[in-house]
């Protein structure tokens, strides 16, 4: 095997004075699938980007076949042969995969496009690489899991020898993974090398060759996975044994908390997002929504929250209709709100940890003295907060933005936990988070609802966690619920994941009084 | 990483300090390119303004409207609206003020009640004047830059309607109201520096603007929509009225300092076109990085600058106008967020690596 990609040294700090990497050296072979695996925050997306032109990096050198790479951009290192799959396709909706492949290199006649050019040469190399698709379908009538084939093919048809996969399993049922893995094989055989990123260690033991682990910034090594097991990875990428099984209790039915009946969430496109979804939620248990991304979880859940409109149907929230009700209205009757995207509402970066805690609450009698803000009072609290959530941060007037994504996520989850609330709506708690912080935020979901009876609704990509936290399950796709489950037990992934792709559905009878 | 955040507000200051040193040096080359006698016009302008007492009352003087246009300012930025109407209401609350002094002429109302009822009159003014541009930015999304500005050529346009056909004083020769009656202007209280009581005024509007600023919920609350507002909304705090309310503070704030201007330093109301108090208080605002309690430090500064150029263009050839120069360059450092970086950041690399710090964990 010959040595197409070598990466020495490397050592990028950036500005806020955080070391993603350092003195990372590994290498990458022709014909290889080579796994990089870490905790969120051990630098993986870091690395990922040098190798990718979009950050630079402080020392080392990056070698492909021998010459040094100095890379300006994306752009440049797609010429140089390195091609990246994002998490979040970059396509043009209204386009056809094949103007969407093209574009940018798009095959001409007379110096007009010539579409007909461009569907044969993209249809050509899908059917050299066993693509399975149609390439005059538009992009926007297309599954997320074509449309990253599409972005495969993209990279392919513009000459890269790597890719590099940012967590390409993550919005993919296990089905579609199946496939996936197929077509990446045939890529390997082809003689190209796979960067592979992934949390889902079974995963790589089963797909890739080699395995270079990263932690806390720093290179642990690389290995042959035939020498591997899970556990060992896993060792070695944490630095412990960590327990993400919990024993929970049978939960027993309690009442009502969140009646929804008939909803109906409609998009600025006119298109019905959530789909006349009628649930009731009970205090004490936690309900899961699986569903592949997209298929009206984010919209349903921000509607039952108070943050987006919704336009048909009712929510009654302990027998009070929530319609019309401000969002401060809607916190002070008990509904707490992790949201899915901590960087954008979850905190404002630019404020002190202080300030990002009381958020919700700053105007309460308990933080007032005479009308003025009780800085006594905000403080202790505060300390109170950083203690109890294990915030690592120098003090309570440190910005937000200095912290890490775990301790970020913990000052959201202490706002949102010490609200009072007596229903909380996680979205993707633990998205993008270290093990650790995600251990402590399911612990603390599931204590929540089972001790002190709040009602919880968790939404999240992550399988493997609906299944463990949850104590029952919907699957919604297209807007509407199509499975409901009154316990985990027996549930699988592959089981869920066939409700997800609808190649199964329930019928309204078979989800009676499971709703 | 609490030494990050060290090395961040220590470059922070730095480039401030080097912004105006860089400033103060541009000012010494060109008094020394343009100047006949150099030497003297350099002594006047950094030593002049503190040479005499009443030389030493003028930077008071020029500093007192900057220090209210500032705060303006400051509650603009706190929610990050780049709404300018201080300008035109600086210029409006002088006029109107002047024009109901003189109506109330025949009422010879006790000084104290006179005073105090133009002030809360400009107060309002400012308040409802800033409402405009704030509820078109806010309910049309029209540009607040562009909105202010206009607004201020309607003001500007306003007071010379006013000053022309309604209060206009025939016996002069130049466009001039009637004198403002005696019992409606600040008492001088230190007169050898020309400073008038507009100063107590700034000092305890300096309290009330601090505390409603850090201590009060409303201020609070400000800050954060300021620096997101998705996350403000997702705490359920009501971000268009606390935008909107921020800038009628802002704009009452500067309207006040035009009265107080007005009713300390001049005889009769005879601007003819904008005062550049409101820009000024941008420049203000910028060096004291929009932070209200710093505003009185950058509003001196400035006011030193100033003063400096006065007694230069007074005692030699340079025309006052070089100053206007200096503050774009003072802004330009001030507020190019990179300069200085490239240093910053090898500090900050430096410090990472080096071995006494050890190397930062991600938890």
């Amino acid at each position: 095997m010959s040595e197409l990609l070598k990466v020495e040294n490397i050592t990028k700090i950036y500005t806020n004075g955080f070391v993603a990497n350092k003195d990372i050296s590994f290498t990458v072979n022709a014909n290889e699938i080579h796994a990089l695996v870490g905790e969120n925050g051990a630098g993986k997306t870091t690395l990922m980007k040098i190798l990718f032109g979009m950050e630079d990096y402080q020392e080392g050198a990056i070698y492909l076949e021998g010459e040094k790479l100095e890379l300006k951009s994306p752009l440049d290192a797609i010429h140089k042969g390195i091609g990246m799959i994002h998490q979040h396709f970059m396509l043009v909706p209204s386009l056809s995969i094949a103007e969407n492949i093209v574009l940018g290199i798009e095959p001409t006649k007379a110096s007009f496009f010539d579409y007909n050019e461009a569907v044969k040469i993209t249809s050509d190399i899908a059917k050299k690489y066993n693509f399975n698709i149609d390439v005059t379908k538009k992009v926007n009538e297309i599954s997320v899991a074509q449309m990253q084939k599409v972005e495969i093919l993209k990279a392919l048809i513009r000459g890269v020898k790597i890719l590099i996969m940012d967590e390409p399993t993550a919005v993919l049922t296990p089905q579609e993974t199946k496939e996936l893995f197929e077509q990446l094989v045939i890529l390997r055989d082809s003689g190209y090398a796979i960067i592979f990123i992934s949390h889902k260690l079974e995963e790589i033991m089963q797909l890739c060759d080699r395995v270079t682990i990263l932690r806390k910034g720093r290179c642990v090594g690389t290995y042959n996975i035939a020498d591997m097991t899970e556990a060992k990875i896993s060792r070695l990428m944490i630095g412990r044994d960590v327990e993400l099984k919990f024993n929970k209790k049978a939960k027993q039915a309690k009442n009502t908390v969140m009646e929804i009946r008939n909803l109906i969430c409609v998009n600025d496109d006119g298109k019905r997002v959530v789909d006349n979804v009628s649930l009731n939620i009970h205090a004490g248990e936690i309900l899961g929504i699986v569903g592949i991304e997209g298929n009206g979880q984010k919209e349903f859940s921000e509607a039952i929250c108070g943050f987006s409109e919704y336009h048909a149907g009712s929510v009654r929230f302990n027998g009070v209709d929530i319609k019309g009700k401000s969002i401060r209205e809607l916190r002070q009757m008990g509904i707490a709100h992790i949201p899915e995207d901590r960087m954008k509402n979850g905190c404002a970066m630019n404020l002190s940890v202080k300030d990002n805690i009381i958020g919700d609450r700053y105007f309460s009698p308990q933080f007032r003295k005479f009308g003025f803000l009780n800085s006594k009072a905000i403080n202790r609290f505060v300390d109170q907060c950083i203690s109890d959530f294990e915030i690592a941060c120098d003090n309570r007037n440190q910005p937000v933005r200095m912290l890490s994504g775990g301790n970020i996520q913990k000052v959201v989850v202490a706002r949102e936990f010490t609200s009072g609330c007596k229903f909380i709506l996680a979205s993707q708690p633990t998205r993008g988070i270290d093990v650790g912080t995600t251990e402590m935020i399911r612990k603390l979901l599931i204590s929540m609802s089972h001790e002190k009876d709040v009602a919880t609704v968790l939404v999240s990509a992550d399988l493997n966690e609906l299944l463990e936290v949850s104590d029952r399950l919907i699957v919604m796709r297209k807007g509407k619920i199509v499975a409901a489950f009154p316990t985990t037990q027996g549930v699988t992934e592959e089981l869920l994941g066939e409700y997800m792709l609808g190649i199964k559905t329930m019928t309204a009878a078979e989800m009676e009084d499971l709703l | 990483m609490s030494k990050t955040r060290k090395i961040e507000i220590v470059f922070e200051i730095l480039r401030i300090i080097a912004a105006l040193l860089i400033a103060y040096l541009f000012i010494l080359v060109v008094l020394v390119a343009i100047s006949d006698e150099p030497a003297k016009a350099i002594y006047n302008f950094s030593i002049g303004p503190f040479s005499t007492v009443r030389r030493f009352g003028g930077i008071i003087q020029k500093a007192i409207p900057l220090v209210f246009t500032g705060w303006g300012m400051c509650f603009m930025y706190a929610v990050n609206r780049f709404n300018l109407v201080g300008e035109g209401l600086f210029i409006m609350s002088a006029c109107m003020t002047t024009y109901i002094a003189l109506a109330l002429e025949a009422f010879q109302l006790p000084k104290v009640l006179m005073v105090l009822l133009l002030l809360v009159i400009s107060i309002i003014l400012g308040g409802v004047i800033a409402f405009i541009p704030a509820i078109i930015n806010a309910k049309l999304n029209a540009n607040i830059i562009v909105v202010s500005i206009m607004l201020n050529y309607i003001l500007l346009y306003l007071t010379q309607y006013i000053l022309t056909r309604l209060i206009r004083d025939t016996e002069v020769s130049y466009a001039a109201s009637r004198s403002i009656p005696l019992n409606a202007r600040l008492e001088k209280i230190i007169p050898q520096a020309g400073i008038h009581s507009g100063i107590i005024i700034m000092a305890i509007v300096y309290i009330l603007v601090v505390i409603l600023f850090f201590r009060m919920p409303a201020g609070y609350a400000m800050r954060v929509v300021g620096s997101n507002p998705e996350y403000a909304k997702h705490v359920g705090i009501k971000v268009t009225a606390t935008i909107i309310t921020a800038q009628v503070i802002g704009g009452a704030l500067a309207s006040l300092g035009g009265a107080v201007e007005q009713l300390g330093m001049n005889d009769r109301f005879q601007w003819t076109e904008l005062t550049q108090h409101g820009m000024n208080g941008v420049v203000v605002a910028v060096l004291a990085k929009k932070n209200p309690i710093l505003v009185p430090i950058t509003a001196f500064l400035l006011a030193y600058i100033k003063q400096g150029a006065e007694v230069v263009n007074r005692t030699s050839d340079i025309p006052a106008e070089f100053i206007i120069v200096i503050q774009g360059i003072i802004i330009l450092l001030v507020a190019a967020d990179s300069f200085l970086s490239s240093a910053r950041n090898r500090m900050i690399f430096k410090s990472a690596l080096s071995p006494a710090n050890g190397l930062k964990s991600n938890s």
